[in-house]
């Protein structure tokens, strides 16, 4: 047990060492996406990066879920995820869409899901196209689900979600 | 028919209004772009709610005026189960999109624009002209010539001739991206 503390402490140091020096940890941002039980969702969005790191940056993410349909707006769910961000890289195949630097960082998201009954499951998401600019973080087609012990109850896919950093 | 034949005169008639402005420095296809973004229509029931794609081409006629192939796909909440195919023609609100000359275009602007698309929302459930489209593009940033362009929450009114629907549409973000007369391939 002692040995893999150790080895865990001389990682993380590592990692601070050789981590990225980001301008800003926090934000907010607005997201859409659509659900395959054919519901479309805005939502606003609350990011933290706890730690810096290379790779495996651990982060948290809380949002809150806006159903829109002919009917009107109304309260679609809330959602409260851990993150890690895979990696960070700079000259990155997909350059060519920004006009900015951008850094090519794919993240995976686990957490909990309360819908608008607040019945809760789990949520999974992945963000393979997420890029970060110094202001901004931009997502892409990201796929979730949400699953509970009876198996997947919904799923769908982030057509983006734009956070600004400013803390 | 006879909606239908209205609606093409209307449109040729406000097309023709367009062109009168044509500059006479043509830059007729000097910029071509692909074209991927999100629409989401709301008050017609031929449409599921969940995520539909546009998919496009945009390509310039002159300084303010361009042309659009759209094709709209639901993805979700079942894929490709409904598509459309159309055209519009936008028109620049705020200054040139491009120039004849070596000038970029207006990185910011407005348009406006007016479109067909075909689809099978009809009674007889075949793929034919059927809806008439107004969208205003409030917020285009980029230009051609910079390569990107970002056009922000369009939104619109579609007529649906054949049903006598009326609906309202809706997009987060269109992007284009320019593959002719940016500044990396036309302006070195």
């Amino acid at each position: 047990m002692k040995k893999y503390i150790l080895i865990l402490l001389i990682l993380v140091a590592t990692f601070s060492l050789a981590a990225y020096d980001f301008p800003y940890d926090s934000g907010y941002g607005v997201e859409f996406s659509g659900k395959s039980d054919s519901s479309q969702l805005f939502g606003l969005s609350v990011y933290h990066k706890i730690m810096d790191f290379n790779f495996l940056s651990p982060g948290v993410e809380i949002n809150l879920d806006l159903s829109a349909s002919s009917e009107g707006i109304k309260f679609g769910g809330i959602r409260f995820s851990g993150m890690i961000d895979l990696f960070y890289l700079d000259n990155q195949v997909f350059s060519f869409v920004s006009a900015n630097p951008t850094l090519w960082s794919p993240s995976v998201k686990v957490g909990f899901f309360w819908n608008s009954k607040f019945y809760p499951t789990c949520t999974l998401e992945v963000a393979p196209l997420r890029f970060l600019e110094k202001d901004f973080v931009y997502e892409w087609f990201s796929p979730f689900i949400n699953f509970d012990e009876n198996g997947v109850s919904s799923w769908g896919l982030t057509f983006c979600r734009f956070t600004y950093l400013c803390l | 028919m006879k909606k239908f034949i209205i609606a093409i005169l209307i449109m040729m008639v406000t097309f023709s209004v367009f062109a009168v402005e044509e500059d006479n420095n043509s830059v007729f296809l000097k910029d071509i772009g692909f074209t991927i973004g999100h629409n989401e229509n709301y008050f017609d029931e031929s449409y599921e709610h969940g995520l539909n794609l546009v998919l496009g081409l945009a390509a310039g006629l002159t300084e303010k005026l361009e042309l659009n192939l759209m094709g709209n796909l639901e993805v979700l909440p079942t894929f490709i189960q409904d598509f459309s195919l159309g055209f519009e023609l936008n028109y620049s609100l705020l200054g040139e999109r491009v120039f004849s000359n070596r000038n970029a275009g207006m990185g910011i602007n407005s348009m406006v624009g007016l479109g067909l698309y075909c689809n099978n929302h009809n009674d007889k459930n075949i793929f034919m002209p059927t809806t008439v489209v107004l969208r205003l593009y409030p917020a285009c940033v980029g230009a051609p010539a910079s390569g990107k362009r970002e056009r922000i929450l369009p939104l619109g009114l579609a007529y649906n001739f054949m049903t006598n629907d009326v609906s309202m549409f809706f997009s987060v973000a269109m992007y284009d991206h320019y593959i002719k007369g940016t500044w990396k391939t036309d302006y070195k």
